[in-house]
């Protein structure tokens, strides 16, 4: 069953210049700390295809949170390109077209899951694509049928999650960031979860790009790993992940796996690795 | 809020207390200036009508001063949110005139609007505003830094932001200063009354004071303690009822 | 980012907040000043209803003896009432803690009498205490002692259960308890209590004296008003005004000082 979900061809108006979802070119990002400037980032350059998932990963500072905001268009990066359908962030934001999640489910707690799924329709109002699944289509795709009228604080974690997630998709986004969505929850329901997203994702295929701090996480859900290291954040590697679709977890024990894993694991901590041992 | 087992102890040292006084009051024990609460319980109920009569303005006075506050408060608190930088300015404003005297105000007004029903209105809103406003601006403030960054990536209007956004929030905080600013009204209007009026409960206590009536003052000023804990426990109530359902959080006050 | 943030010298915090305070408040007064002027000449009110600031500056320079006259015995009640309050408060606050059963039976009371604002009795305590400095006092320590109460409470029950645990394994009784970590523990809450109190204890003062006509600020600006003496009532408020607003800024600096120090 395939979900209507996908962005319909004419609802907008925006052409997509070459094969790119998301570009970003040449970005950097300063920081005002206590009178000093402190670039924090770049530069750094990013681009995902239609269709792929990317996954960001690096030690603390380096910025993947910043960065992915920046694609966002919570603030704006000091220098550089970011092009999301081929437009900037701004107008892609204005035109609904980026779903975010965040590492706290930040439902609003008042409303019930449905009406927090909702709550873009509201603010889109009349005029908003209305092609998209519905919420309730949404609520059943992310596994929460009869939890409609629950309120946040009766879902777990996980659950909370997943209602973020429904309400990222619900305008239909050409763009689906995820910053650390599972960063908050044990590891068991992190598995499940990154199923769940997979799934999600076989039947809307929406550009997505999230960031993780686990490794194995990052190679199992995307088509490509950036690494990035700190001070000033910027991409040390790239690896692409060879592993057919749609994932299993039996996948993990596949040498495709364990390859990219070593080759993330080698590139984010460099020669320390030496120290403990190559295993 | 009011769990039976646990009211008794106070209410029985609260019993103990005015039997106290009244066991003083009846072997004389008592200093003139003092009522016993007999005294006052009589006083209430043979001055019944002449007490409603003045209570009637008071309270008017005190409900419509009361609603005003909150409309003002609500829609600066709404400007302020939308237009960041008045911020600093309207509390700077806000904080120099909540330091400025009643007494000093009050003259003014008159000179200004004479002895009239606007003058205590004004009086009134004046003095219930601040804990409002101060607590509607803090209420805004209160939503997580995500759940701010979400309506960004939403990106929803300033308006969209304070009513789906904000106002939420800002709810609990704005009960807190709703039930501070309950009895504030019904001091505004004694206030008000005392600057000049005819009629109303400030102008039975001051005349009551003035002439040494002791029974009366104490009656006076026992409905005027009660009406001002009427009124927090009405807002208490209506706290209640407003956020019935499931979801919402207290704000320690 | 180091990780140990330097400390600095504990007086430069309250030093530096009055200093702003003041600063911002002459900003505001000046602004004001400037609005004053331009209404009162561009809507044309008489200079006898409203006077102009150069004229208020003058009638209080003027008048500077009585009014500081006034000023005196306004804060000194004031101050009083506040001194008052504060030994019942503190004193009926550890009762409190002493006696779980004295807590709970009167600490709703008189949660239920703070909703009355004490003002409102300021008749009664003007019956009671007669027309001199004593209501004035009364009423401002009637009005600061919730407050005040509410918070050496506060502050009493604020150290954590781990250091109670520990001062109990070393077999303390309830005062060693009290006087070596409880009323550390309170002071800064204490003081955030003299601070929300100060905000209105000298207007409340002023109060008391509009009502009774005891010689202070507010029996002050009633005189004057009553005489139709227009620059001198402004003089006054703008005399109470400043004195309210640097009395706040004494306790909030005076806060900041045990804030900073207790760190």
């Amino acid at each position: 069953m395939m979900l209507k979900l996908a962005p319909p061809p004419c609802a907008s108006a925006h052409p997509e210049t070459g094969l790119n979802q998301l570009s970003v070119e040449g970005v950097t990002k300063s920081f005002d700390i206590d009178g000093r400037t402190v670039e924090v980032m770049g530069p750094l350059d990013l681009s995902l295809k239609k269709g792929e998932f990317g996954a960001l990963i690096g030690p603390s500072g380096c910025g993947k949170s910043t960065l992915l905001r920046m694609i966002a268009d919570i603030f704006p990066p000091t220098s550089g390109r970011i092009t999301v359908g081929g437009v900037t962030p701004s107008v892609a934001r204005l035109d609904h077209d980026i779903g975010f999640v965040f590492q706290d489910p930040t439902l609003l707690p008042w409303r019930s899951v449905i009406d927090n799924i909702r709550l873009p329709l509201e603010i889109v109002g009349k005029s908003g694509r209305l092609s998209g699944a519905t919420p309730q289509e949404l609520i059943d795709l992310v596994g929460l049928s009869g939890f409609e009228q629950a309120r946040p604080a009766q879902l777990s974690g996980g659950m909370q999650q997943r209602a973020a997630i429904a309400r990222a998709l619900v305008l239909s986004p050409r763009l689906l960031l995820l910053d650390e969505p599972f960063g908050a929850l044990d590891e068991i329901v992190r598995y499940r979860m990154n199923l769940e997203l997979l799934r999600i994702r076989a039947e809307i295929n929406t550009t997505s790009l999230m960031v993780t701090h686990s490794i194995q996480e990052a190679v199992f859900m995307s088509d490509r790993v950036f690494v990035l290291a700190a001070r000033p954040g910027r991409i040390v590697d790239i690896v692409e992940v060879e592993l057919e679709r749609p994932r299993k977890l039996s996948q993990m024990n596949s040498a495709a796996f364990t390859d990219a894993v070593n080759r993330v694991r080698t590139s984010l901590f460099g020669e320390a690795l030496g120290m403990f041992g190559d295993d | 809020m009011i769990d039976g087992r646990r009211a008794l102890l106070p209410a029985g040292a609260m019993l103990a207390f005015l039997a106290a006084f009244q066991l003083a009051a009846a072997v004389n024990m008592l200093p003139a200036t003092l009522a016993s609460p007999l005294q006052i319980a009589k006083g209430v109920a043979d001055s019944a009508d002449l007490l409603w009569f003045h209570l009637e303005p008071t309270l008017l006075v005190a409900a419509t001063g009361y609603l005003l506050a909150v409309a003002i408060a609500i829609a600066v608190g709404a400007l302020v949110y939308v237009v960041k930088p008045l911020e600093p300015m309207v509390m700077t404003v806000g904080t120099v005139l909540d330091s400025i005297p009643m007494i000093a105000i009050a003259p003014i007004l008159v000179i200004w609007m004479g002895l009239t029903l606007q003058m205590r209105l004004t009086i009134t809103t004046i003095i219930c505003l601040f804990p409002i406003f101060i607590s509607v601006l803090q209420g805004l403030k209160s939503p997580p830094p995500t759940a701010e960054e979400l309506f960004v990536s939403l990106a929803a209007s300033p308006m969209q932001r304070f009513r789906l956004l904000g106002m939420p929030y800002a709810l609990p905080y704005l009960f807190v200063g709703l039930k501070i600013s309950a009895p504030l009204a019904i001091l505004g209007a004694l206030i008000a009354e005392w600057t000049g009026a005819e009629r109303g409960l400030g102008v039975y206590l001051l005349s009551a004071m003035f002439g040494m009536r002791v029974v009366a003052l104490w009656s006076g000023v026992f409905v005027a303690c009660a009406i001002s804990v009427s009124a927090y426990l009405l807002v208490c109530l209506f706290e209640r009822l407003a956020v019935a359902d499931a979801g919402h959080r207290e704000v320690g006050s | 980012m180091s990780a140990i943030v330097a400390r600095r010298r504990p007086y430069a915090g309250a030093v530096q907040l009055t200093a702003q305070r003041m600063l911002n408040f002459l900003a505001f007064l000046l602004v004001l000043g400037t609005i004053w002027f331009a209404a009162a000449t561009f809507f044309q009110i008489p200079a006898y209803l409203l006077p102009t600031p150069v004229t208020v500056l003058r009638t209080l320079d003027e008048n500077f003896a009585e009014v500081v006259r006034a000023a005196t015995f306004t804060v000194a009640c004031t101050m009083a009432g506040m001194a008052i309050s504060m030994v019942i408060a503190i004193a009926l606050a550890v009762a409190f803690i002493a006696s779980d059963r004295a807590s709970r039976a009167f600490m709703p009371i008189i949660i239920l009498i703070r909703t009355v604002p004490m003002i409102a009795v300021a008749p009664l305590i003007i019956l009671i205490f007669g027309r001199g400095p004593a209501n004035s006092i009364g009423v401002v320590a009637l009005l600061t002692f919730f407050q005040i109460m509410l918070a050496a409470k506060r502050g009493f029950l604020s150290p954590s259960a781990n250091v109670l645990e520990l001062m109990h394994s070393c077999g303390a009784t309830f005062w060693q308890t009290q006087l070596k970590i409880r009323v550390p523990f309170a002071i800064p809450y204490l003081f955030t209590g003299l601070r929300i109190a100060a905000g209105s204890s000298i207007l409340c003062a002023m109060f008391a004296e509009w009502l009774s006509g005891a010689p202070g600020l507010g029996m002050l600006i009633l005189e004057s008003y009553s005489v139709q003496n227009f620059p001198l009532m402004w003089a006054t408020v703008l005399t109470s005004t400043t004195a309210a607003f640097m009395f706040f800024t004494l306790t909030l600096a005076m806060e900041q000082l045990v804030t900073d120090w207790s760190r």
